[in-house]
């Protein structure tokens, strides 16, 4: 007997198979699904946190991991937004600086530029 | 990943002190010679200036070794005239040397005629020196 399987007869065959499952199995079979779904929504890591925690620690420790996550993001966030606020304040008072001793050293007098 | 977070939560508690240590006060008797020699006219003043702007004067001095005789001249002489000026007439006086910045050299040249005599009488206003100014 010539064994001529392809894509297209292996679907029909597995549709074929499928469709002789009791409809109790298939109720058993979607209700088993929908549990590993619930499942798996409830342990997935937030992805924005994912990389900072230990995702793939115990379960009885993922509450406190979830939170010491969430308090190094925040931690992190403070610092960055910190720095960049530092950093662009730097940038500032060096430039008005440079003004500063520009107008001071300037060949127009002080009175040029204020106001009377 | 454990090694992470912790050295994320040691460079944050270590960046923490940092900033505002940068924003610390100085004092007098903390500047350099040179700190002290740019801003001498200010000296009897200068630890109850406000932090902001002692730290923006510091800035000035950066560039205080690299100027001509004449511009140390003009910075010194102007100093106390504009450490004296309110920090909103400050700001206008940026404004203001920004847009003439920009100006042909010909206005400059007319703005510095006009101000030439008023220039004579007031000792923080220097117009005799010929060097252009720095930048």
């Amino acid at each position: 007997m010539k064994n001529n399987l392809n894509h297209h007869s292996i679907k029909q065959l597995l549709d074929k198979s499928t469709a002789r499952i009791s409809p109790a199995t298939v109720k058993k079979l979607q209700a088993a699904r929908i549990n590993a779904l619930e499942h798996h929504q409830l342990h997935r890591p937030a992805p924005a946190l994912a990389w900072l925690g230990n995702f793939g620690s115990h379960r009885d420790s993922s509450h406190t991991s979830k939170q010491l996550n969430w308090a190094v993001a925040v931690l992190f966030i403070a610092c960055l937004f910190s720095g960049i606020a530092y950093w662009q304040n730097s940038i500032s008072d060096h430039e008005i600086s440079e003004v500063d001793i520009a107008i001071l050293t300037d060949d127009l007098p002080l009175h040029a530029y204020v106001d009377d | 990943m454990r090694l992470l977070r912790t050295l994320i939560i040691a460079v944050s508690l270590a960046t923490l002190p940092v900033l505002p240590a940068q924003a610390a006060n100085h004092p007098w008797a903390s500047l350099t010679p040179i700190q002290r020699e740019a801003l001498a006219p200010l000296a009897q003043q200068w630890d109850s200036l406000p932090e902001k702007q002692k730290k923006r004067l510091l800035g000035t001095t950066k560039h205080y070794p690299s100027l001509t005789p004449v511009q140390k001249e003009r910075f010194q002489t102007r100093l106390t005239a504009w450490s004296k000026l309110t920090p909103e007439q400050r700001d206008r006086a940026r404004e203001k040397y920004k847009a003439l910045r920009k100006a042909p050299p010909e206005k400059r040249e007319e703005i510095k005629n006009k101000l030439a005599p008023q220039a004579a009488s007031s000792p923080g206003s220097t117009t005799a020196a010929t060097t252009p100014a720095n930048r």
